[in-house]
Formats: structure tokens, sequence, C-alpha cells
């Protein structure tokens, strides 16, 4: 009680209390008034507490309604951009297939504003139609409340399609989402695959060499096949179905004998390409060669090209024999050549003794005739016998001709440096000195140096000069010219004179043995010089031929084939 | 004393104007005919020394005889040293660079051709009795 302000109040005193009623009633009023006016106050400012606390509950509320919206909103924003850049054009259809969303790939590729697209039918904005395409399947979505997908082709666009039915809590179909791929370019891409896969495919299949694919077992101790094309088949004689699959020891155990298998082994190893030949004969007889080229893929897959070389090396096999049977030939031939040389040189040996020997029994005895018995001839008679020995001495030089022409055959050429000129000089001097009363002018060109026999070179312009010297002994003012020219970018050397010449017509055998284009009673001689001219020519590798009219010379033309 | 001259030859005609040209030429040496090289050999190496005793001053031999040819005559003649000092000329119808080259390989004095034409013939034998009989100085026996 002594706590209490009241207390101090009502301790007043008693008499003060009964001496005066009016002023304890007023007192008393006054006091019970400033209880009333205490309380009062007191409740009021318990009320004004309550009023601010409501207030700032007011105020969080809307804060945080505020705040959800903004969430709501950032929310919103970010699943709209998320949708939008989605480049797969998504479209959310209601159950009656009016669109309520679309994604802004679907206003990119119709090009038609998004106002206009929401509340219209997928058929109306997508194709342009007025219910749902042939091949679409909303209506099978729409029927079985399952997903379902479909390649469509739009607008020269190839689209992939997948519809995913919207199903609220009593598995009630409230709407759909459509989603539409463009694949053009991936269908593109498969089609040129498909093409070129094609392509390939119809290569390897008419491929002329042989193509199998094998694909090596994990540890690399055998090979599957896994293809092989048409060449393959005939070179290898199997099929294709039945041995697809296989392993190739099985399918052809040949391969470990002949190689094949250790090379694929080492391929499949190493990596490296393998070329190489396998081949098989039976007895003697090819049965096949192939020329091989193993090779490892990227894709691990090991594949082997094979040619069948059977025919060519067999035909290599016959050239080769026919080259061995040739080169026998060749040898025999060569044999029996020498074997004829030899008869020749003993042809001419007996000819150089046996043949002789009665041509000197003939002029012996005619000049024994001639000497003993003179007186008891006549004129005519020792003009017969003067004749028998002339013509026994024609036959000898025939016989040394021939004998000549055959040892030149068979001589060993010694090419030398060889002047013609100093050599044509001397003859041309002998010449002067055994017919002293003929005139000739001649002209020899100097320092002619060929590379030659100088003993047979000698023997050819011995005869060609003879000739031009002979030829032109019926001609006024004979001239005898020796020479070199340049024909054709060769080195030509000539004897030109200005004597009988003869007719070109009959020359085609004009260096053939006994072939002569004058009477014997114009021009006397054997008809082996040009013969002997020609083989001395021919053997040094040279040729002659000659320029000529009657009555108008003759130019004897030849080169040396040794001439440096 | 006369001196002998063998001719080795085997045909008849050879021989005969052989005798011709030697008479023509003045050579009036005893003139020996062996047709075949095996009587010529018999001769020189064997007649000479039992019967007569004179071995040939010349020897003119061909080379293709019967028998044994004039080469082998020669070279047989060559390697015996009772005659090997004997001139030898061959007188043969071959050119062949072969025969003549064996020849003189062989140790023949000289070798002639006989020339087809008589009246060389005679000119070379009598160069050759000339030469062989008279001017050279035959080695001692």
């Amino acid at each position: 009680m002594y706590d209490t302000p009241w207390y101090a109040v009502v301790k007043i005193d008693k008499s003060e209390v009964y001496g005066s009623f009016r002023e304890r009633a007023v007192i008393f009023s006054l006091a019970g008034l400033l209880l009333v006016i205490v309380l009062t106050q007191l409740a009021a400012g318990y009320q004004r507490k309550r009023d601010r606390e409501w207030m700032l509950q007011q105020i969080e509320l809307e804060q945080d309604k505020l705040k959800l919206q903004e969430d709501y909103q950032s929310i919103a924003r970010q699943w709209q951009t998320t949708f939008d850049s989605i480049s797969d054009g998504i479209l959310l259809l209601d159950k009656n297939a009016s669109i309520i969303r679309a994604n802004k790939a679907i206003t990119d590729t119709t090009g038609v504003d998004y106002a206009q697209i929401i509340g219209n039918s997928c058929w109306k904005i997508m194709h342009g139609s007025n219910k749902p395409i042939e091949d679409c399947p909303l209506p099978e979505v729409l029927a079985s409340k399952k997903r379902a997908i479909a390649e469509l082709l739009m607008d020269g666009h190839w689209v992939f399609l997948s519809i995913d039915p919207i199903l609220d809590e009593e598995n009630q179909l409230i709407g759909t989402v459509h989603i539409i791929r463009d694949i053009t370019s991936q269908k593109q891409a498969e089609k040129a695959l498909r093409e070129s896969e094609a392509t390939f495919r119809e290569l390897f299949e008419h491929m002329s060499n042989g193509v199998s694919l094998y694909q090596a077992l994990e540890d690399g101790s055998n090979f599957i096949i896994k293809d092989i094309n048409a060449a393959g088949e005939s070179i290898t004689h199997s099929k294709h179905d039945s041995i697809v699959g296989k392993l190739v020891t099985d399918v052809f155990p040949q391969v470990i004998e002949k190689g094949l298998f250790a090379q694929f082994v080492r391929v499949n190893r190493t990596g490296r390409p393998a070329r190489f030949e396998t081949f098989n004969y039976i007895g003697d007889e090819l049965e096949y060669w192939l020329d091989n080229y193993v090779v490892k893929l990227d894709s691990g897959e090991i594949i082997a090209i094979y040619d069948d070389i059977t025919e060519r090396v067999k035909a290599d096999t016959a050239n080769k024999k026919l080259n061995e049977e040739l080169e026998q030939r060749v040898l025999q031939r060569t044999e029996q050549l020498a074997v004829a040389n030899k008869e020749l040189e003993a042809f001419s040996y007996s000819v150089s003794h046996d043949l002789r020997s009665p041509l000197r029994g003939i002029a012996g005895w005619s000049t024994a005739l001639a000497e003993d018995y003179n007186d008891k001839l006549d004129e005519q008679g020792r003009l017969y016998l003067e004749r028998v020995i002339d013509e026994t001495d024609r036959m000898s030089k025939l016989i040394d001709g021939l004998l000549k022409l055959s040892q030149i055959s068979k001589a060993e050429l010694s090419p030398t440096p060889v002047n013609l000129s100093d050599i044509a000089t001397q003859i041309i001097h002998r010449l002067r000195e055994e017919y002293p009363e003929r005139k000739v002018d001649t002209t020899i060109q100097a320092d002619i140096v060929v590379t030659g026999d100088a003993n047979l070179l000698e023997i050819v312009l011995t005869n060609l000069i003879k000739n031009a010297w002979k030829f032109s002994s019926k001609t006024d003012n004979a001239v005898i010219e020796f020479g070199k020219t340049f024909i054709d970018k060769e080195n030509v050397i000539y004897v030109r004179d200005n004597g009988a010449g003869f007719d070109m017509t009959y020359a085609a055998k004009l260096f053939e043995a006994f072939q002569r284009m004058h009477k014997a009673s114009d021009f006397p001689g054997t008809g082996v010089g040009l013969a002997t001219v020609k083989r001395i020519i021919s053997r040094h590798g040279g040729r002659i031929w000659v320029e000529t009219s009657p009555n108008n010379g003759a130019t004897f033309f030849f080169t040396l084939g040794m001439e440096a | 004393m006369n001196k002998i001259i063998l001719l080795v030859e085997d045909n008849p005609s050879d021989i005969e104007l052989t005798k011709r040209a030697l008479s023509k030429s003045r050579i009036a040496n005893e003139l020996v005919v062996k047709e075949d090289g095996k009587e010529a050999l018999d001769y020189v190496l064997n007649d000479c020394f039992t019967i007569g005793g004179q071995l040939p001053a010349l020897i003119l031999l061909d080379l293709k005889l019967p028998k044994v040819d004039g080469l082998t005559v020669l070279k047989t003649l060559r390697s015996d040293d009772r005659t090997r000092r004997i001139p030898i000329v061959i007188l043969t119808t071959s050119s062949e660079k072969l025969d003549i080259n064996s020849s003189y390989d062989l140790g023949a004095n000289s070798y002639i051709r006989k020339p087809v034409d008589f009246n060389q013939f005679v000119e070379a034998v009598n160069s050759l009795g000339l030469y062989w009989l008279v001017v050279n100085e035959a080695p001692p026996t």
C-alpha cells in the first residue's frame, strides 16, 4: 500500500473530512474526475500503440506483395527469354488447338506478328489451312494424350515435330506443346551421305580390283570378313553372302601359308600399308598371281585391294620363254652362220688353189704351144691362142677379185685416223705413171681425214678412182674430182668424173658382184670392184650411192659410220 | 757336183710347166719330183741319207698336197737338225694371208704365188733359181 500514490491522498486528517462536507464532496469529485481522466489517458495510449503495429504489418505485407510481383516478373522474363532463345519453334496450344503461346522462332519462321498468332489455330498459322494437315499427329495426341512425333515437309523445309500433351491433376488434357525443329540441312546431309555412299558402293562393286574389308578381332589374332566386292568374289571364287561375318582363316585357310595373314597382322599392328604379291602353281601351271595392297583405315578396319595379274604373269612368262627361244635361235643361227663363213673360207681357199691351177695349165700350155709350134700355126691360129691366153688372164683377175671380196668380209677392222686426200693423191700419181698418155685434170680436196681401216679404205678409193679414170678414158678434157661435202647433216665423201656415166635405170644391182654397166669391148672389167667397195663401206657402217646419167659422168658418194 | 732341186707338187700339169720354166731359165740341175707330202718327207729324211746321201740344195714346196700338207712338211723339215737349213721356197697358188704368214713363221725362205701367166712364172722361177742356186751361199753341210 505504501507503493501507491493513492495512499497519500487518503491519509488526510479525519477532522478535516468531517470539517466540511462540501469541501469533501468537491475534493471527491475532483479526485474522481482526475481518476477518470487518468484511466482514459491510459486506454487511449494502448489503442494508439495497437494501431501503429497494425500499420506496420500492413506495410510489410505490401512490401512482400511487391517483392513477389518482382520475382514473378523476373522469372517470367527469364522463361520468356529462354523460350524465345530456343532455335526450335515452340507452340503452346489450349485444348481446342488455339495458340496460347509461341516463341520467337515461330514468329521468325512464319513472319506472322505475335498478336496475330495468339488465338489462331496451329494449322492456320503453320500450314495456312483450315484443318490439321494429313500427316499432323495432333489428333492422335488429343485422342491418346500421349506424345507423338512426325517428320513433315513444310514450304520446302523438312521439320521434326513433337507434340506433348499438357494434363491437369485429373489427367484431363488442357493443352499441347508443339516443338518444331528444322532438319532440312540434316536431311540434306543425310541425302548427300546416302548418295555418296551409293556412289562409293557402286564404285566398290564395279572396280576391276578385288576389294575385301576386314575387322580385326579385339586382340588382333584374326580378322572377320566384313565386305567383298564383285571383282573380289570373282578373284577369290567366293560368294559375298557366304563369307561375310566369318573369320578369314576359316574361309581362306591358304592365307596363312601364302603369307597374306602375316601381312594383315603386321598392317593391323603397325598401321603401315603393305604391297606384295602372292601366287600359286599347280605343277608347272600358274593357278593365280595376285598383286596385293593392304591398308589399315582410320576406322581401324583392314582393307585389301588385289589385282589378278595371272594373265599378265603368264604373258610375261611366255614372253620370256619366247625371248629365250629367240636367243637360242639367234645363237643357233650365229653358229650356222659361223659354219657358213667357214665353208665360204674353205670355198675361197679352194677357189684360190683349185680354180687357178687348171687356169694356169691352160695359160701355160697355150704359151708353150705358141712358142714351140709358132711356125706351124698361121696368123689366125696364133690369134686364137692369144685369145685363150687373154681369157685365162681375165678369169684369173675375176678369181682374184672374188677372193678379195671374201677376204674383206672376214677381215678385222682396225680403225685409225686415215687421210683420204693423201691416199687419193698417191692413187692418181700411180695412174699417171701407168698411163702417161692420158691427160686428166684432177682436183683433190686437201686433208679429208676420217676414222676407218686404212687398208680397206685404200681399196675403196683405188676402185672408185680407177673407175673414174677408166670411164673417162674416152672423154676429151677428162676431169676427176675428189672431195667432201655436207648432205643432210652428214659428211659425205665423193669421187666425180665427167666420163661415160650410165643409165640409172640399170643401177639397182650396181653394187652387186659381177654386175656391169658397160660392154667389155667398151670398158673391160670384172664387176667385183664396186661390190668390194660397198662391202667395205658397209663394214664401216656407212652407205654408198651414185648419181649419173649417160655421157654426163658419174659421182659416187659415200659416208662412213665410223667417221669422227 | 750337181745340186738337186726337189719339187713337191701333185699337179702333173704344174710339174711339167715348172720343168719347162726351169729349162727355159737354163737351170739344168737335177729335178726330183715328189707328188705328196709323205713321199717328200720319206725322200728327204730317209732316202737322202741312205741311198744317194745328198740333200736337195733347194726345195720347191706346194702347200696343198695329198696325205701330208705342205705346211706340215715344212714344219717337219725345219724341226730336224739335219734338214733345217735347206732353203725351202713355197711355190703355191694360194694368196691366203694365213698361208703366207704360217709359211714364214715355220721358216720358209721365200713365198711365191704362182702367176697364171706363164711368162711371169718363168720370170719368177728364173730369179728364184738365180738367187738360191747361184747367188746364195749355201750353209756348210
